[in-house]
């Protein structure tokens, strides 16, 4: 296996810049997940790190080989995509033995055995390795796909979106079983996905992309509780963080435009280290406290919608103009219009630029 | 609005049965899904209460009228496919005056029930904008009043948020329900995602292979689940559902858990009673347990069961640990970075109150409640 750096990548169609200036390293054995709204410019870095797309500007490097100039088929990689690309008259030993085939790759029979008995198992597919792919069901072929890639012992495996055209349950069962087979292998893998939740609980470390450039490059604690900015804090996280315009003042922070006002604690203050006026505040569903009756500290707001996730119950409210959602606990009761009173985990809370949009902290 | 009843209704297309014998309660001013996998025939139940599929058995009643042998437009139900599908061209006004218009509606009447249902959904400052400078919320307000503006019966929606991103429709389900407690109109909504389902409900038809499974409001459908379908099609992350067999050892209880397994989980007396008497022969069980009654801990903990980690799924609010149980895993839900990544074992505890057994055989629970 090996690691991969985008040296300055720019890759421009006309008058779009797919990518703008991508600098990134991917180590050695590492789970990067690339995470980003569609049309982000995600698949056209994998496009351009596998060589399938020529033509752009800068730097691709595989390992310690600048691969920029190589053609597709000397860069090593493995691509699994959405679209499982099975060969539907050949059955799944047949698809499995195919890459090896090869003329450039020369792999002796006993040696293409070995891989792919090993793929098969791996995958728990080995069952299936005398069936014809047309036969098999959706999960099934994507293991197939997995498996024709890991067969290549490839430098480097690529996926875009390899989960997305399964249904939720499979997909759960699939993110564990990728991601402890990546372990396994040891493999250093990219991951393209629009899915927040899959990019969170895989990855090693999230790259958020938005229109062509890296926003953040973190683990997924750091992108979930430490934000670069609003995109990225608004783009993980389901339901989505609640923002409100904030001002801080004399160690106080209104809600701008309400009465809403809550003495900050000094550990907040001593954080945002004399950071005062107005500013986008971000605070997460789970971070903000209801409770029935008034409180000290807390504010009243009047409940918009309760709805009932099993797990856990979500309940709006609005405090003119602006919506907020919290997570409670699935024994927290209330109907529509019931007065509620709330107040935020100040620990939790997230400061904004009003302008930039960058965290302050 | 109206109440819908579906009493046993079969649909075939051609030998191919694709409904059996569906019952379907709607009451007045409800909002029920319609939610299960693609092919289940959510869709086809739909369209039969809307008229725009026969049925070849059973019926289907609004206020106690069979309506199943009338025309589409006798029955006086608004059909939404799309809830932002606008007309482009045409300001707000003029996309809620269409269905009128098309009704051949005299002017002055149509003005008057614009204005009735704009001021209504308070969408009166809007009715001179156009669709392209509308927010997501407007839109679905204005395409609302589109379908309330002829007053019918019902309202049906066929995964009318299908094509929207993730985040849109979070803010829109939120919308769409306060939307509902508003104007109470009796709603059929189709869908293939649980979330949505349990967010919008007053009740949720699980459905699966032309079978209804099991009809309830959220909390019924999420804490008492009929089968093992529903219990793993709602929910995120999936309900784990394991082999087991239990075995009684002098005075005390084990459960275990899947093939090839040590791991004994010692049952109380009131769930070994209760246990026994629906499955005497401990066979064909399977236990199920949601993620977050999997109670998971660091050391060594008297009742606990040590345990090898497997995966740590941080999702931000809290992380997700797979656990080595037998053969299989077992998923627990835990506080966010509790368990490190060097972590190789944990012990783990199953909250006996929200335990779940099932036949394996029939999928169906066994109903069996430790609590009560």
């Amino acid at each position: 296996m090996a690691s991969i750096t985008f040296e300055n990548l720019t890759k421009k169609y006309d008058d779009l810049t797919a990518v703008n200036d991508l600098n990134l390293s991917v180590n050695d054995g590492e789970f990067y997940v690339m995470l980003g709204p569609t049309g982000a410019g995600k698949t056209t870095s994998l496009r351009c790190l596998s060589g399938l797309d020529k033509d752009y500007q800068g730097s691709v490097y595989i390992g310690n080989s600048n691969v920029t100039d190589w053609s597709p088929a000397h860069r090593d990689v493995a691509m699994v995509f959405q679209q499982y690309s099975l060969y539907p008259h050949l059955t799944v030993r047949e698809n499995l033995e195919f890459p090896l085939k090869s003329k450039i790759r020369m792999v002796p029979q006993d040696e293409i055995e070995r891989r792919v008995n090993y793929a098969a198992a791996t995958l728990k597919i080995v069952d299936l390795l005398d069936r014809k792919t047309d036969k098999l069901s959706g999960g099934e072929m994507q293991r197939v796909s997995i498996g024709r890639a890991i067969v290549r012992k490839p430098k480097v495996f690529l996926m875009d979106e390899p989960l997305s055209s399964l249904d939720a349950k499979l997909r759960e069962a699939l993110r564990i079983e990728l991601k402890r087979l990546q372990k396994e292998l040891g493999a250093t893998l990219i991951y393209v996905t629009h899915d927040q939740v899959e990019a969170m609980s895989m990855a090693d470390r999230v790259g958020i992309i938005k229109e062509g450039q890296l926003i953040q490059s973190d683990t997924p604690h750091k992108v979930y509780n430490e934000p670069k900015n609003t995109f990225v804090a608004g783009f993980v996280g389901s339901p989505k963080i609640n923002f409100f315009d904030g001002i801080v003042e004399n160690g106080r922070l209104t809600i701008k435009g309400s009465p809403h006002q809550f003495q900050l604690e000094s550990e907040i203050l001593e954080k945002i280290r004399g950071i005062t006026g107005e500013l986008i505040i971000g605070v997460r569903p789970e971070d903000i406290f209801l409770t029935h009756e008034a409180q000290e500290g807390a504010c009243e707001a009047k409940v918009y919608v309760i709805e009932h996730m099993g797990m856990e119950n979500l309940i709006s409210f609005h405090i003119d103009p602006y919506h907020f959602k919290a997570a409670t606990d699935s024994a927290f009761e209330v109907n529509a219009n019931d007065k509620i009173y709330f107040r935020f985990a100040q620990e939790k809370l997230h400061f904004f630029d009003k302008n930039s949009e960058e965290n302050l902290v | 609005m109206a109440n819908i009843n579906v009493k046993d209704m079969i649909k075939r297309f051609g030998q191919t049965e694709v409904i059996t014998k569906l019952n379907l309660e709607i009451k007045d001013q409800e909002f029920v899904v319609l939610l299960g996998p693609s092919g289940c025939g959510k869709t086809t139940t739909l369209r039969a209460i809307a008229g725009l599929e026969d049925i070849q058995g059973g019926e289907i009643t609004i206020d106690g009228k069979a309506v199943h042998d009338l025309p589409v437009k006798q029955r006086d139900i608004a059909f939404v496919f799309q809830l932002f599908a606008l007309y482009p061209h045409l300001s707000a006004f003029n996309n809620i005056a269409f269905p009128l218009k098309a009704a051949g509606m005299p002017k002055s009447d149509i003005e008057k029930r614009v204005f009735a249902v704009a001021e209504f959904l308070q969408i009166k400052s809007l009715l001179k904008s156009m669709p392209s400078a509308l927010s997501g919320g407007d839109l679905q307000r204005v395409s609302m009043a589109r379908a309330l503006v002829r007053d019918p019966k019902a309202l049906l929606m066929d995964e009318p948020m299908g094509t929207l991103d993730a985040k849109l429709r979070e803010e829109l389900r939120t919308e769409l329900k306060h939307l509902h407690i508003e104007t109470n109109s009796t709603t059929v909504y189709v869908t293939h995602d649980q979330v949505e389902a349990m967010s919008m409900g007053d009740k949720i038809a699980v459905m699966n292979d032309g079978i209804l499974q099991q009809m309830g409001n959220p909390k019924e459908v999420y804490d008492n689940p009929s089968n093992i379908f529903v219990a793993q099609f709602i929910g995120s992350p999936v309900m784990n559902v394991v082999d087991c067999n239990y075995a009684t050892d002098g005075d005390v209880t084990h459960l275990v858990l899947g093939e090839n397994n040590s791991d004994k989980f010692t049952l109380s007396k009131n769930l070994t009673q209760k246990l026994k008497a629906k499955n005497g022969d401990s066979k064909n069980l399977a236990v199920g347990i949601r993620a977050e009654a999997v109670d998971l801990k660091l050391e060594p903990t008297k009742g606990y069961v040590k345990v090898e980690v497997e995966v740590i799924e941080p999702l931000g609010p809290f992380d997700i640990v797979d656990v080595k149980v037998g053969d299989g895993l077992v998923r627990s839900s835990t506080r966010s970075q509790y368990v490190e990544k060097s972590c190789k074992h944990v012990w783990i505890h199953l909250n006996e109150e929200k335990i779940h057994f099932f036949d394996t055989q029939s999928g169906q629970s066994l109903n069996i409640n430790a609590e009560a």
